[in-house]
């Protein structure tokens, strides 16, 4: 019997660079088959290929058995190939219902069904669990609501393959679980699931099959009963990656700094912690919990109404990020095209953004000093780039995070915090950041880090905080830092 | 991404054309051709050139100056040239001032949009030995021979004086115009000057209006001032839009007992007298000026006068009804 | 709980607060001025609006695209003076009409192919259509205005006559601005156009055709902006080649206080007329209470200004 879907000998080149070299890979009705690889591995460019974006330059594509050629996103939607992007391409000035029913809104004599409409959505909102209502304008729902009308919009299309990009990246436990139902319930009607995570426990979790690509070759396909997590990171990478995590601090030393009644109407009332050298604390909890608003405050970004910072035991003053930023506290945004990176602009001018002093002389930029003091940092955290004058927007996604942190080094501070920082990046950037981070907290740098993969906050934090809708629900390290307390702490239980 | 760049390239282009264009360097009619060469010293070589130079181009305003100066070049066998920018911009007129001056023509008839960024241009032509004399808006402080105009604010005067002749009960007048233009205040002042002097008139200046420069924001405003202040029974508009929207803001507001005196001999104003709905409008010897800035300026580029020629020369102006409006159609 | 909800969902919408902002100055006004609310004054101020209210409909269309268009001004001056022309050179004159939309249609037509098939950015290009139209005027006319004398009653009906007393000219904006309204709400190939400014990348990876899109849109900019040219040629019996400069200036402020965005995606026709409104009843509350002359634009600068300011602070989303 054919398969569903079958790409056959596909490669794709750019100018010289082959993107893909004669990857080929198959699905049945009913897998939801994984697609792993480093950034660069080549998977966003083979789904662009299905999805329609651009056409191989060699190899075919046959669905149920026979050729296919899409010139166009539209003619492979019509095939029956829906693609929720990484990027969210959602229009946010419009209603949810209309953004999932973007180009065939439900009309009468060519004026717009409202009932029909709302009624269409609710239905297709129903299986997903979700508190806002479909006359919503997308830009007032949260990041992660948004990627539930991404998904959402695509299973509305009656798609029979549906193409996932990274689909849990900013969606909260409760949400991923979700989805995680919702992908089971589609593949036992038989729909076909192509699933790009680096999230491999979800890979583990819902996929049977997965594929691996490295450095656009295909490397192998196995069924995910047969491996581990580790013959998948080993494939990617191409070296085994001896442990997944850097090794814990060994002691910690004198407190950094220091958080108290930390409050803000609305938001968030009364955090305490501290920091002290040489520890990593995570900063764990639901997404809504209000932890960015927490670190947004605590540096001045936002005002708050009471509580008090002390780094070093001075107190910094409240609503000055700047002068923040010279006392030496850094944040590192979650939303990083939005709030991090200027994307127009090169490499070498991101990293020197918050640090324009250094690489200046009599109020202009020097080039020169900006151009070495970006290369140093380029080779510190090996950023993988062509030259400094490139666009950052060429970078991958994990390279880009490494210049949004550079970009933060470089005023030598002395707390680092950082907003999600490893969110849809690839494993083997995960690592290295990780251990960057690791390698800052050793040399004296505070790191205060605000995640929602559990795996990750365990992994790389010293202790862990758990925010609890707005306050400060406990403190967990060692034998008592672990999945289960975090959760039971975000959702206002007790630890065990 | 190079055929985008050549296709704005190319817009570009034809906007600049477009300014070009527009920018009505109308050649004059034909000499009207005596012999050449000839014994006279009063016919001058075809090959002689004389220029008018002005700023808003393409108003009526210069284009019966620019007829009284063509058709003085004819007598001497002479073609004339126009030049000007369409826009009010000081700096592009000077511009088209040097690139004039440039050609060495023998005379030059200048008026300009403001008299200091005039001043260093005129003065180099002058020193380059072209002739230069003004007309209508001057440059005091150059060294132009001579400057022919009829004073706006006398111009403003001969206004009242005529309304005044016009209404003898007297009544409230509105002016509208563009408010802070030179020659439109100037015209204002005159006017006003003239009813406060003249009391028994019975005209007082009751409104200034601002025309904006455009007839839909001149007929706006006009009409709101129509409403707030209906005892208002005539209209003077000082400048062209003020007289083109002045008769249609009458009609709006079901007035037929408002007066109306405009300023300037556009066509469409000349039709608006033969048909009522203006009294009459102040034509401000335009024709003059030209016909007498060619004239000055042949003799001196010829050496003709003995004696230095007069530093100023009023040129008159005339009241247009609809008796003589048809000796005013270009 | 219904009508608490339809309250709070009214008050939330842009139009509600410039709609008060202009029952309050009408208000203040009045008290001041009783005649300001005669219906002479009223219907002068109908008439007054009426152009610019035309070009206003256009430019929210435009800005709800994402894009923007300059030239509506020079296009209104270019069909008066090519209707009005041609008229005079013996041509009856709604063949010269039809020319002149046809005229109007082409501009719309180089705009947005320019725009929509090339890409070039769209100030640029209504820039420089801005000074093509405005030249364009200028040559045909030569500079001056013609006067339409023996102009037809039936066209001298849509621009200078009245229905029940109230303007056509106004009646045919009004008209036009409902239509408009309920199309772009309701109308499915008018929702694209929310879609394309909103996001054009996600727009066109679900099948919108952007660039057919965008060619029409600025089509009826430019018909709407031929059609004020038209209906001020009637209005005032002269074509001049400087009709409406400034106009888009006038017309982009009334659609942002509307509720548009220069970066696209959001606006409403309704509210572009609440603008138009607003800034007339400004500019006619001044002159009503007898503000000095020097006084008005910066009165009325500084009321833009607060309204709009007003209307965004009561906005602003929890970030």
């Amino acid at each position: 019997m054919a398969h569903v879907l079958e790409v056959r000998n596909i490669t794709k080149k750019f100018g010289a660079f082959a993107a893909l070299t004669d990857v080929s890979l198959s699905l049945d009705r009913g897998d939801a088959h994984a697609l792993c690889g480093e950034n660069g591995a080549g998977k966003s460019t083979l789904m662009n290929i299905i999805g329609g974006v651009f056409s191989a330059t060699e190899g075919e594509i046959l669905i149920d058995g026979a050729p296919v050629a899409f010139h166009n996103p539209r003619q492979a939607q019509e095939a029956g190939i829906g693609f929720v992007h990484q990027e969210l391409s959602l229009c946010q000035h419009l209603s949810v219902a209309e953004n999932i029913f973007i180009g065939r809104l439900p009309k009468k004599n060519g004026i717009i069904d409202k009932e029909k409409l709302r009624e269409d959505a609710l239905n297709v909102l129903s299986s997903f669990n979700v508190d806002f209502d479909p006359d919503d304008l997308v830009g007032n729902i949260n990041i992660s609501e948004q990627q539930i009308v991404e998904i959402a919009r695509a299973v509305s299309l009656d798609c029979r393959i549906l193409i996932l990009d990274e689909p849990t990246s900013s969606l909260t436990e409760k949400e991923t679980e979700n989805l995680m139902r919702i992908i089971r319930e589609l593949k036992s009607h038989g729909m076909s699931i192509l699933y790009i995570s680096h999230r491999l426990s979800e890979i583990f979790e819902v996929c049977n099959k997965a594929t691996v690509l490295k450095d656009g070759h295909y490397i192998w396909t196995k069924d995910v009963a047969d491996i581990s997590s580790d013959d998948i990171i080993t494939a990617m990478v191409g070296r085994s990656i001896s442990s997944i995590y850097p090794p814990k601090a060994e002691s910690v030393g004198e407190e950094i700094l220091s958080v108290g009644h930390l409050s803000r109407n609305g938001y968030f009332h009364d955090i305490s912690f501290n920091l002290r050298k040489g520890e990593i604390l995570g900063i764990a909890g639901l997404v809504g919990a209000g932890r960015s608003e927490i670190m947004r405050s605590l540096c001045g970004i936002d005002p708050c109404d009471e509580g008090s910072v002390r780094l070093f035991g001075k107190e910094l003053g409240k609503n000055d990020y700047r002068k923040t930023i010279d006392e030496g506290i850094c944040y590192l945004p979650e939303d990083r095209k939005l709030l991090g990176l200027f994307v127009e602009m090169s490499i070498e001018n991101n990293i020197i953004a918050a640090d324009t002093k250094a690489v200046s002389g009599n109020g202009m930029i020097l080039k020169k000093k900006a151009g070495s003091f970006a290369a140093r940092f380029v080779k510190e955290l090996n950023v993988k780039i062509g030259t400094l004058e490139d666009p950052i927007s060429s970078l991958s996604g994990g390279n880009q995070q490494k210049c949004l942190i550079a970009k933060w080094l470089a005023p030598e501070p002395k707390v680092l915090i950082l907003d999600e920082p490893t969110r849809g990046i690839d494993v083997g950037s995960k690592v290295e950041i990780h251990r960057l981070l690791r390698k800052l907290a050793d040399r004296g740098v505070g790191i205060i880090m605000v995640s929602s993969e559990l795996p990750e906050v365990i992994g790389v934090s010293d202790r862990v905080a758990v925010i609890c809708e707005g306050s400060l629900a406990g403190f967990l390290s060692g034998d008592s830092l672990t999945e289960e307390n975090i959760m039971r702490l975000a959702s206002g239980k007790e630890a065990v | 991404m190079n055929s985008k760049r050549l296709i704005l390239a190319g817009l570009l282009l034809v906007v600049a054309m477009g300014s070009v264009f527009a920018n009505g360097t109308g050649e004059a009619a034909a000499a009207a051709g005596t012999e050449n060469g000839g014994s006279s010293v009063l016919v001058g070589d075809p090959s002689e050139q004389y220029y008018m130079v002005t700023f808003t181009s393409g108003q009526d305003y210069w284009k019966s100056c620019y007829e009284g100066f063509q058709e003085a070049g004819a007598q001497f066998g002479i073609e004339t040239q126009y030049a000007g920018d369409p826009t009010p911009d000081v700096a592009k007129q000077v511009t088209v001032f040097d690139q004039v001056a440039a050609r060495r023509p023998m005379g030059i008839a200048v008026t300009c949009a403001n008299a200091e960024a005039m001043r260093e241009s005129i003065n180099r032509a002058v020193a380059d030995g072209i002739a230069v004399v003004t007309f209508d808006s001057d440059s005091p402080d150059s060294d132009r021979a001579t400057y022919l105009a009829t004073g706006n604010a006398a111009a403003g005067e001969e206004a009242a004086k005529y309304l005044a002749s016009i209404m003898p009960d007297g009544g409230n007048v509105a002016l509208l115009y563009l408010v802070g233009a030179e020659n439109s205040e100037a015209r204002a002042q005159g006017f006003e000057d003239w009813t406060i002097a003249n009391p028994e008139s019975g005209l007082k200046v009751v409104a200034k209006v601002n025309d904006r420069g455009e007839q839909t924001e001149a007929a706006r405003n006009m009409s709101a001032q129509l409403q707030a202040d209906p005892s208002i029974t005539a209209i003077v508009c000082l400048d062209s839009p003020a007289s083109l929207a002045a008769p249609t803001v009458v009609q709006e507001a079901g007035r037929t007992d408002i007066t109306i005196v405009t300023f300037d001999t556009d066509t469409a104003i000349l039709d608006m007298i033969k048909n009522g709905q203006i009294a009459a409008t102040l034509a401000q010897g335009t024709y003059n000026m030209g016909y007498l800035s060619m004239k000055f300026l042949y003799d001196m580029a010829h050496d003709l006068p003995a004696k230095a020629l007069p530093s100023y020369i009023d040129t008159g102006i005339t009241i247009v009804t609809a008796e003589n409006a048809d000796e005013y159609y270009m | 709980m219904e009508i608490k909800d339809l309250g709070r969902s009214l008050l939330r919408k842009r139009g509600t607060t410039v709609f008060l902002i202009i029952i309050a100055s009408v208000v203040f006004v009045s008290i001041l001025e009783p005649i300001f609310l005669r219906w002479s004054n009223i219907r002068s101020i109908m008439i007054g609006m009426s152009s610019d209210g035309l070009m206003t409909i256009a430019m929210t269309l435009v800005l709800v695209l994402g894009g923007i268009d300059l030239s509506v001004g020079s296009v209104a001056a270019l069909s008066c003076v090519i209707t009005g022309g041609l008229y005079l050179s013996g041509m009856d004159i709604w063949l010269a009409v039809l020319i002149a939309l046809a005229v109007g249609v082409l501009v719309g037509l180089f705009d947005g192919i320019m725009i929509g098939k090339l890409g070039l950015p769209p100030f640029i290009v209504t820039l420089g259509m801005m000074s093509l139209a405005r030249g364009g005027a200028y040559i045909f006319t030569q500079g001056s205005p013609l006067s339409l004398s023996g102009a037809p009653e039936s066209f001298r009906f849509i621009g200078a006559g009245y229905i029940a007393d109230v303007p056509v000219f106004f009646l045919i904006f009004i008209v036009l601005a409902a239509i408009f309204d309920f199309l772009m709400k309701h109308a499915t190939v008018f929702r694209s156009i929310f879609y394309i400014g909103s996001n054009e990348k996600a727009a066109k990876l679900s099948g919108i055709n952007v660039s057919k899109v965008k060619i029409w849109v600025y089509i009826v900019s430019a018909l709407l902006a031929t059609l004020a040219g038209i209906l001020s040629l009637s209005r005032f019996n002269v074509a001049t080649p400087s009709l409406g400069s400034g106009a888009e200036t006038r017309a982009i402020s009334a659609a942002v206080i509307g509720g548009a965005t220069m970066t696209g995606g959001v606006g409403s026709v309704l509210g572009g007329v609440l603008g138009v409104i607003l800034l007339n009843i400004v500019n006619s509350a001044l002159i009503m209470l007898n503000v000095s002359v020097y006084w008005q634009d910066f009165v009325s600068g500084f009321i833009l200004i607060l309204a709009v300011t007003i209307d965004f602070l009561s906005h602003r989303k929890k970030s």
